[in-house]
């Protein structure tokens, strides 16, 4: 229970609430222009500061400088004990308490200057789960656990603009669904563990999704990529992979290479020149042994022959004896004979020097090619290990896809196992948590019956997807009939928590929650919200616009003005609830 | 055998090989190199009939072999 709020600016309009309704009323004067409207008059700044008091960032209104080093005080009830709550918006990691903390779990520290009581925001928030939800420290081992900020914010919620009158179940509109799911089920005393495990599971799905969505992408797009063909992909790629290792092993780099394959292409030039030489050589050879043979000489009779018969025809001329003759004939037979023997000779040394020459030259060919045989260049060396240095990251990619791939198949199948499973604890944990169900529901029914005289339903199951709660009250339709789904909802949690912790729970309305409802329904849930609260032991505190009193649709016993605890007027400057206005 | 007869066509007579050698006689010439020249032609036929040949042209003071080269006597 909430006693007061207030402030050490003194402009602070204080506000102390009693048990039960408590109505802070905005009221508009005729003087007001359409820009001075109602909501500058800090009913939403109201509920801001609560949730500031009780942990909550800063936001809209708190974050203006001209608020800067305002302290604000709660006065409340927590596990039994009435409590001083200061917060200055400067200064706001720092909560000082007064009151008796010994038997808190989280205890304060005491500031050694002002010799207060100190808490941090995040203890701060930790006491209050504790104190008023009694959320236990056990509940650390949950990766998704009910926290306090989320709870209270059912009970305290802001502003329509965050989205938080879009359905009963969401405090802002941007909820996450487990948040809703383990808050809700929490409040409801449902088995929230197990909607904190399913979302766990749905983690490692997208978890095995996103690895399955690596182990398919990139490189190996064009390849669908299930486990059979990377298994015979990457066996390819092993072998590929070996195979280029011994290469690069036996691999012998030969600086000059490319100089030594010229020279044996030189040497191959040279030789091919050689023997064509040789070949043409051999075939003068050839017809000079034919010469020689064929060249017969003639015989000395036919000489003599020729001699006595030119000197019977040329008698005078003759002047040379026979001797002289013979002698002629024999040279001119000897020179013939000496230049045909000479020239093979010669032809005959050129060869043989040729032969040896090609001999000398192929057998250095041989060990030049046997170089060439054993080693390599140092590019195609390079160019080698690049290849391979490919491989083995191809290899390495695939062995990752293919680890990934695996782990999905297999997370997969454990996955739906587990699914399964907890889906069936979670049904029988539910059904064994009628009573706690049935309570929620006669409770939600009660309070939409007596606001539309139907009752309304309140459904909760445990689905594949967790739970799933809905609502619904026939005549459902209008955005006032929304808002009251809301309403009832958030009446029905009041009193369930007012049976069930020793700190005395308080239920906050923004005027928004009554916006489009009709007069009627506006009277019937004033009127509940008051008999409801002093019945169970809960405060029920909502800010309510003048103009929007349903004055004529009161019950005839039913005082609204006597549980008004505040009047915020625009008529004055610092009619409203901050004293100032921006 | 040297001058063409009954039997012999001046074609094939010695006269007429030897004005075809003395022809082809020029300056600087070796045997083989003469003969090469003209072993071709059907008038020289055989080696023995080309040194029978250059035998008259000598007979005759025509041709002299100096130092290797067969040339003209110069008169």
């Amino acid at each position: 229970m909430i006693h007061s709020i207030e402030c050490d600016n003194p402009s602070f309009k204080k506000i102390v609430f009693k048990d039960g309704l408590n109505v802070i009323l905005a009221e508009r004067t005729k003087e007001a222009t359409i820009k001075d409207s109602r909501n500058g008059l800090g009913k939403s700044t109201l509920i801001e500061i609560i949730h500031f008091c009780l942990g909550a960032d800063k936001r809209e209104t708190l974050k203006n400088p001209r608020l800067d080093n305002w302290t604000f005080i709660l006065n409340l009830d927590l596990g039994g004990k009435t409590y001083s709550i200061s917060r200055n918006t400067a200064d706001n990691n720092k909560i000082i308490i007064e009151g008796d903390c010994s038997d808190w779990k989280i205890k304060p520290t005491i500031d050694e200057k002002s010799r207060k009581q100190i808490i941090s925001r995040n203890d701060w928030k930790k006491c209050l789960g504790i104190l008023m939800f009694n959320l236990q420290p056990i509940y650390d081992e949950f990766e998704y656990v009910p926290t306090f900020r989320s709870l209270i914010s059912y009970f305290i919620r802001q502003n329509g603009q965050r989205g938080s009158f879009l359905t009963p179940f969401q405090q802002y509109k941007s909820q996450r669904e487990w948040d809703i799911q383990i808050n809700n089920a929490f409040l409801l005393s449902l088995g929230w563990e197990y909607a904190s495990k399913l979302q766990v599971i749905k983690d490692r799905v997208k978890f095995l999704n996103h690895l399955k969505k690596e182990a398919q992408s990139g490189l190996l797009a064009n390849l669908m990529g299930n486990i059979g063909e990377l298994e015979a992909l990457k066996i390819r790629i092993e072998a590929q992979v070996q195979d280029e290792d011994s290469q690069l092993r036996s691999f012998k780099v030969h600086n000059q290479y490319n100089q030594i394959e010229r020279n044996a292409d030189n040497l191959t030039k040279n030789i091919h020149e050689l023997v064509n030489l040789n070949m043409t050589d051999r075939m003068i050879l050839e017809h000079y042994e034919a010469s020689l043979s064929e060249e017969k000489d003639a015989r000395t009779d036919k000489i003599i022959k020729i001699y006595k018969e030119a000197g019977l025809v040329f008698m005078d001329i003759i002047t040379k004896k026979i001797d002289e003759v013979l002698d002629f004939h024999r040279k001119v037979v000897a020179n013939r004979k000496d230049f045909l023997t000479n020239e093979m000779d010669r032809i005959r040394g050129n060869i043989s020097r040729r032969e040896d020459e090609i001999k000398k030259m192929t057998s250095q060919r041989t060990e030049l090619m046997q170089i060439l045989q054993s080693h390599g260049a140092l590019e195609e060396f390079n160019e080698l290990q690049k290849n391979h240095q490919n491989s083995v990251s191809q290899l390495k990619d695939i062995s990752i896809r293919l680890e990934n791939l695996k782990k999905f198949e297999q997370g997969k199948s454990g996955i739906s196992i587990e699914q399964e499973l907890l889906h069936q604890q979670a049904n029988r944990d539910l059904s064994e948590r009628e009573f706690q169900r049935r309570d929620a529901i006669l409770t939600f029914n009660e309070n939409s019956e007596a606001l539309y005289e139907v009752p309304g339903t309140l459904s909760i199951d445990f689905t594949k997807k967790g739970f799933k709660f809905g609502i619904n009250i026939e005549r459902s339709g209008s955005q006032g009939i929304s808002n009251m789904k809301i309403f009832c909802y958030d009446l029905m949690l009041a009193k369930l928590w007012a049976k069930r912790t020793k700190t005395p729970i308080f239920l906050i309305h923004d005027s928004n929650i009554f916006d489009g409802v009709d007069e009627r329904q506006r009277a019937l849930a004033l009127q509940l919200a008051a008999s409801e609260s002093s019945k169970h032991g809960f405060q029920y505190i909502c800010t309510f616009n003048s103009d929007m009193i349903p004055q004529k649709d009161f019950r005839g016993d039913f005082d609204f003005s006597s549980n008004v605890v505040r009047k915020l007027t625009d008529a004055t400057v610092d009619g409203g609830l901050l004293g100032i206005r921006f | 055998m040297i001058l063409p007869n009954k039997h012999i066509q001046i074609s094939n007579s010695i006269l007429n090989l030897g004005a075809i050698l003395l022809d082809n006689i020029t300056a600087n010439q070796t045997v083989s190199l003469l003969w090469d020249k003209v072993r071709e032609l059907s008038e020289v036929r055989n080696f023995e009939r080309f040194s029978l040949g250059l035998d008259l042209l000598f007979i005759l003071g025509i041709v002299e072999l100096k130092d290797g080269i067969i040339r003209r006597v110069e008169k």
